[in-house]
């Protein structure tokens, strides 16, 4: 309501004022790095900006340098705006690095010193985490890596700077916005517009909708599997890890839902974080419909950068030489996804789980890459026909049974937990406990059991109607009013009766706050 | 174009309103024993209401409002409910004489009690006296003044401070708690409102059971006791109330039988009370029990609790006390009041074939028998 009140052209400053209170009414003392993080990246952006206009001033006013000259200044410049840069980052990354794996490498460090016999407590800060420090820093980062390449020119007003790093739908948990995208929409005041407010509305719902009946109920499950684990074998450990995937999955796109859906509100449309990604038949394709804008944030900081990099051609050269055409040819890609998977993996917390879990995801697109004219050759010589519904389902399962082993790697409360899961689920084939009452124990009452499993048959029509392109909030839009007031107002008591809050449940957070 | 989209809206929010609040209705704290009587307070017409009976359970059990109009033609409804919180009587006060006009008030003292006092600050008790009120700005603060005085107790007595903590959202708005009962199955009266036919006289089973009490007798016995500042304080807070608003009080002690530490406990408040220069009646004595011939054998259903004969008998005594010291209009010879003898006659048949018919269960043995110390 004050964001439509505002004159148009100081309607930022309202988001500015919500996206502070918001931020520091989460954690005040915390707030101050994130404010920080502003600073630098204001200051290093408008000096690289400042470099960037110099380079193009004087180019465009020594019009008569000779190609070799110009090389040369250009070179200079360049390294100077890359020590620029690499100051920005550095400062920018240090806190993330400091405040989330500080405590993390310093018990690592010590725990190998004690093993050379060192004694000594190893360090620690107790600090806690700045709400969003993961989400914000990449989308930080980002902007002065594009102002480094000359994508756009450096924002000039701080205020306005501070509005798109702490812009309070997305600082829990994302989408990494970019600069470009983001900023225009969030600086531009935009007029008040019905159709848009109820889309929405609507898609908030939705994400209530995912949030507190599916995601709340499966994650009773995963929970109450991955806590005690060690009581459960072969099946069960899978239920527990494709409940997690489930629940992660209703969590964090039905949080998305929830942030596109206020931003929408307000006239900005969000980068899309999600695209059906349990319909992928390859895990590189999962992580290209999954958190899409981190997915993105690496193939163009990390991937791009180290596979196209002079260092990686040369080693591609030389790694010719020694295994041959195909992988010479392939290496640098192979590792720079290596690289950018095994960073994914530990952007999401400081922990060796993690590492694991970039690890799997980097080995298994490193080998499908690397094995796939082995893969290929094998179609061929046993006739299968890959362009028919029974294979692409084959895939999609079992992609969805990678994922779901890769899960556990990251759900499990340590490296060890998960790899003693993973050998308990291959112990035993125990397809009995679908059948006699080991599910009666998983947390819920059948009557929970039932609705859950009824919202999930929701869930995959509406992800099956998606993926087929059909846009429900259009083709709700096209039915009669009555309808659309009954699925609306269906939607709200659902959450209303049956959403997990309130004081007999304990409501988690979202899935992703944490990392 | 717009303006039809605007009216859609607007008509869309009001239907959304009314169903939400269908569903807060339902989905509130589950019925309790004494929801009866505030649905069948809310049905009576504006301002026909002389004055109400208030207290914890032991009102529900003795105050029988027909009997009182039969006798002396006043209209006293009783708005007692279990483990009342004597504290937030002010506050609760207020809330029902918006809807009626009240010349005078009866308070039972039992609510004052130390252990009552404690017992009274638990979650069911708070949300038994005011989830089956409606919907009004002064249920706000009678809400308010229940987790004051929740915050009150604990800090005189120092009890566990769960209920301080919990959210006071979850009090307010009673959905975020019970929204949950979907899972153990919601029932007719869930839905759907049942107003007491007998204007809030009890009329289920207790009202039928006998347990004899003469192997109690020597419970019936006052030893001397004394009250503490927390009692007095929220004794003064009480009448500080009554005395702003003008509101003629009198305190009853109800009968009971619960030992005489604690006999001793309610004559002491009895005694404050009088001291304090506000009529009280203390009818828990042996000379009141002789004087209204109470029988310790037939009249109550179990320690704490009188049955429907020995509710009469004290329903009688009050009654008569309140026509004859209280603003006293005798609603018999006014025609609109006419509706109340024919529930009056239903009700006096429905006491004599209870009576009549009382299954062999009905009389309890001593070990049965639900006994509130």
């Amino acid at each position: 309501m004050v964001y439509f009140l505002f004159p148009l052209k100081y309607r930022w400053t309202v988001l500015l004022a919500s996206s502070l209170v918001f931020y520091f009414y989460g954690g005040l003392g915390t707030g101050y790095f994130m404010l920080f993080s502003v600073v630098v990246v204001y200051v290093i952006g408008r000096w690289l900006d400042t470099c960037n206009q110099t380079q193009k001033q004087y180019l465009d006013e020594h019009k008569d340098l000779s190609r070799d000259e110009k090389k040369s200044y250009r070179l200079k410049m360049q390294s100077k705006k890359r020590k620029i840069l690499a100051l920005g980052v550095v400062v920018v990354f240090s806190f993330l690095i400091f405040l989330k794996f500080f405590n993390f490498i310093s018990s690592q460090v010590f725990a190998g010193l004690r093993l050379c016999g060192v004694k000594g407590e190893a360090p620690r800060i107790d600090l806690a985490l700045p709400l969003g420090i993961s989400f914000y820093t990449l989308q930080a980062a980002s902007y002065i890596i594009d102002v480094y390449r000359g994508k756009y020119r450096a924002e000039k007003n701080i205020a306005k700077m501070t509005l798109f790093v702490s812009f309070f739908p997305q600082i829990i948990q994302g989408p990494i916005g970019r600069f470009n995208h983001l900023a225009p929409q969030l600086f531009e005041g935009h007029k008040f517009d019905s159709v848009r407010c109820k889309h929405g509305l609507q898609l908030a719902l939705w994400g209530l909708v995912k949030k507190l009946t599916i995601a709340e109920y499966v994650g009773v499950i995963a929970n109450t599997i991955f806590n005690s684990y060690t009581e459960y074998t072969g099946i069960m450990i899978f239920i527990g890890s494709v409940a997690y995937g489930l629940q992660v999955y209703a969590d964090f796109s039905g949080g998305m839902d929830i942030i596109r859906g206020v931003a929408q509100v307000f006239g900005i449309d969000m980068a899309i974080n999600f695209e059906r990604p349990y319909f992928a038949r390859s895990i590189a394709e999962f992580w290209r419909r999954w958190h899409i804008t981190l997915g993105a944030w690496m193939r163009d900081y990390v991937f791009y950068p180290l596979s196209l990099s002079q260092s990686f051609a040369k080693l591609g050269k030389k790694c010719r030489k020694v295994f041959g055409s195909y992988i010479g040819k392939m290496l640098p890609t192979f590792l720079a996804s290596f690289i950018a998977f095994m960073l994914v993996g530990i952007w999401h917390g400081s922990s060796w789980k993690y590492v694991a879990y970039g690890l799997w995801n980097s080995v298994i697109i490193t080998s499908s890459i690397l094995l796939d004219p082995v893969y290929k050759k094998i179609e061929k010589k046993l006739h299968i026909n890959t362009e028919c519904f029974s294979w692409s389902l084959f895939q999609i399962i079992r992609t969805f049974f990678l994922v779901s082993i890769g899960r556990i790697f990251s759900r499990a409360n340590s490296l060890m937990d998960s790899l003693r899961m993973i050998r308990n689920m291959f112990s035993e084939f125990n397809p009995w406990v679908l059948f006699d009452s080991s599910l009666d124990n998983l947390g819920l009452s059948y009557r929970e059991i039932y609705f859950m499993l009824f919202m999930l048959i929701v869930l995959f029509a509406v992800s099956l109607a998606q993926e087929k392109g059909i846009h429900l909030r259009e083709k709700l839009e096209e039915q009669n009013m009555l309808f659309q007031w009954i699925v609306t107002i269906g939607a709200i008591v659902l959450v209303v009766i049956y959403g997990r809050y309130g004081a007999s449940y304990s409501l988690s957070q979202f899935v992703y706050q944490q990392f | 174009m717009k303006k039809m989209r605007w009216t859609r809206s607007v008509v869309f929010f009001v239907l959304l309103f009314f169903i939400l609040s269908y569903i807060f209705n339902c989905f509130s704290y589950p019925k309790s024993y004494c929801s009866y009587n505030i649905q069948a307070f809310y049905e009576e017409p504006k301002n026909t209401i002389d004055g109400l009976v208030i207290g914890t359970s032991v009102i529900p059990y003795a105050w029988q409002t027909t009997v009182a109009f039969e006798e002396y033609g006043i209209t006293v409804y009783q708005v007692g409910t279990s483990k009342q919180a004597f504290g937030i009587i002010p506050e609760y006060l207020d809330v029902l004489m918006d809807y009626q006009d009240i010349k005078y008030v009866v308070i039972d003292v039992h609510g004052l009690r130390k252990s009552a006092i404690l017992n009274s600050i638990d979650e069911v008790a708070i949300r038994a006296l005011y989830n089956d009120l409606k919907f009004n700005t002064k249920k706000f603060a009678l809400i308010e003044a229940s987790l004051d005085y929740v915050d009150r107790v604990c800090d005189y007595y120092g009890e566990p401070e769960d209920l301080r903590t919990a959210s006071r959202l979850e009090y307010y708005v009673p959905l975020f708690d019970f929204h949950n009962r979907w899972i153990e199955g919601l029932y007719e009266d869930d839905f759907v409102d049942t107003p007491n036919e007998f204007k809030a006289t009890m009329k289920d089973k207790y009202a039928f059971q006998t347990y004899d009490l003469s192997s109690y007798k020597s419970r019936l016995e006052h030893s001397p006791n004394t009250i503490d500042d927390f009692q007095k304080s929220e004794l003064q807070r009480l009448f500080n109330y009554l005395d702003e608003k003008q509101l003629p009080a009198l305190f009853v002690n109800i009968p009971s039988v619960r030992g005489p530490k604690e006999q001793g406990e309610l004559d002491a408040i009895c005694d404050y009370i009088a001291e304090s220069g506000y009529d009280v009646i203390n009818y828990c004595t042996k000379e009141k029990f002789e004087e209204l011939n109470i029988d310790i054998t037939a009249d109550f259903c179990n320690t704490g609790h009188m049955n429907s004969k020995g509710g009469k008998k004290i329903t009688l005594a009050i009654g008569k006390c309140l026509a004859d010291n209280f603003e006293y209009v005798d609603h018999r010879k006014d025609e609109a009041y006419s509706e109340w003898f024919t529930v009056a006659e239903q009700y006096n048949k429905f006491i004599e074939d209870g009576w009549k018919n009382v299954p062999e269960d009905y009389f309890i043995s001593p070990e049965d028998v639900y006994d509130e110390e």
